[in-house]
């Protein structure tokens, strides 16, 4: 049954993803390519690409998009149930727990935490680095970089004003 | 007489809060406002989660200011140690702070379901259409953005939250890592959780 085998996929997915966005990619074309050859890789490349250009999760976009190909609309809406629901689960469980310890003493666990702070930061800084390094190419870009950075610093500017003002920048520098 | 004439105005004014004006009650729940939160977000944020990451802290601590600085960064720790979806491990909770399960589930679907809806229309319909010399240019001018924004989200956080060149030194330390040396992100959290709980033991003893 390819809906089960669809949903089996997706699930393992969703609990051996760890890391978030792109670090994901590689799990999801071993699952999709190489195990159950649902997609070849041209057509994996593609569904990143789009993935990559739509709103949204980068994983969730995956799942929508490979469920789509493999069964339509209802394939589509397994795989994305599938992947999300270790993640209802896990994240649950997580959060009863700091709940539970956070009432009982609230030091240990705010050191706990403090110590992990830089560790949970390095792993955004790192995606930020890694676009950049992707997404800048030139002068302009690294302009319109420090401007984005600056921006969302120094003032009250709702973030989506910053992106969609880079995108238009874009328009007029790149075109 | 003058009293109870306010007060029969007040407790018009009462009732007209709770039922809108047309006595319908139009105020959006809790719910419904944490759904539409992360709806908007997930709509307008293309290029992965972590770029939803700067608008999701916004929209929360500076906006509705549902949860602290410190709590974000308690509630980006969890969603960091689990597997999936980042940005979908978030929205949970975060919605379960804010409403318990059900501002979970809220938090999820408005997550979610824009990238399910537009790419459920892109693979029906557009997939043609969509390597445009307009849309490339606006990628060209947003994904530097995104690294801008996601940089100054990481500089707010750890601005309120690290303490001491101790802490600093081991974001550095292992950024380095996970780019130059390609280190897994599931090592750095599991490296990071043993020396916390140790850091926490000793501070217990």
């Amino acid at each position: 049954m390819i809906f089960w085998q669809l949903f089996i996929s997706f699930f393992k997915i969703g609990i051996f993803s760890f890391g978030g966005g792109y670090a994901t990619i590689p799990l999801i074309e071993k699952e999709i390519i190489a195990t159950h050859h649902w997609l070849t890789l041209p057509q994996f490349c593609q569904v990143v690409a789009v993935a990559g250009m739509t709103p949204g999760p980068v994983g969730i976009n995956c799942a929508t998009f490979v469920g789509y190909r493999i069964g339509g609309v209802i394939g589509s809406t397994i795989a994305t149930i599938a992947v999300v629901l270790p993640s209802i689960i896990i994240v649950s469980l997580l959060y009863y727990i700091f709940k539970k310890y956070l009432a009982k003493g609230e030091e240990a666990v705010k050191v706990f935490f403090s110590a992990m702070a830089p560790v949970v930061l390095s792993l955004v800084l790192t995606a930020a680095i890694s676009i950049a390094m992707e997404g800048i190419k030139d002068p302009r870009s690294i302009f319109i970089a420090i401007a984005a950075f600056i921006l969302s610093i120094a003032t009250k500017l709702n973030i989506l004003f910053i992106l969609a003002g880079a995108g238009l920048a874009g328009l007029i520098l790149y075109l | 007489m003058t009293t109870e004439r306010a007060k029969d105005i007040n407790k018009i004014r009462a009732v007209r809060k709770k039922t809108g004006l047309w006595g319908v009650n139009i105020k959006p729940d809790k719910n419904t406002k944490i759904f539409l939160s992360f709806l908007k977000i997930g709509a307008f944020t293309i290029g992965g989660g972590f770029v939803m990451l700067p608008l999701i802290r916004q929209e929360v601590v500076d906006r509705r200011k549902w949860i602290t600085e410190e709590q974000f960064m308690h509630f980006l720790t969890i969603a960091q140690s689990s597997p999936g979806v980042m940005a979908v491990n978030l929205s949970l909770v975060i919605g379960w702070e804010i409403n318990g399960f059900s501002g979970a589930l809220s938090g999820l679907l408005g997550a979610i379901l824009p990238s399910f809806a537009s790419i459920l229309l892109i693979a029906i319909m557009f997939l043609k259409y969509f390597e445009t010399a307009w849309l490339r240019a606006f990628f060209q001018g947003a994904i530097p953005a995104t690294s801008g924004v996601i940089g100054a989200v990481v500089f707010v956080l750890a601005r309120k939250n690290l303490k001491g060149f101790y802490q600093y030194a081991v974001l550095l330390a292992a950024t380095a890592l996970l780019i130059f040396w390609h280190w897994n992100p599931v090592l750095i959290i599991i490296l990071g959780m043993i020396t916390a709980l140790f850091m926490t033991y000793r501070r217990k003893a």
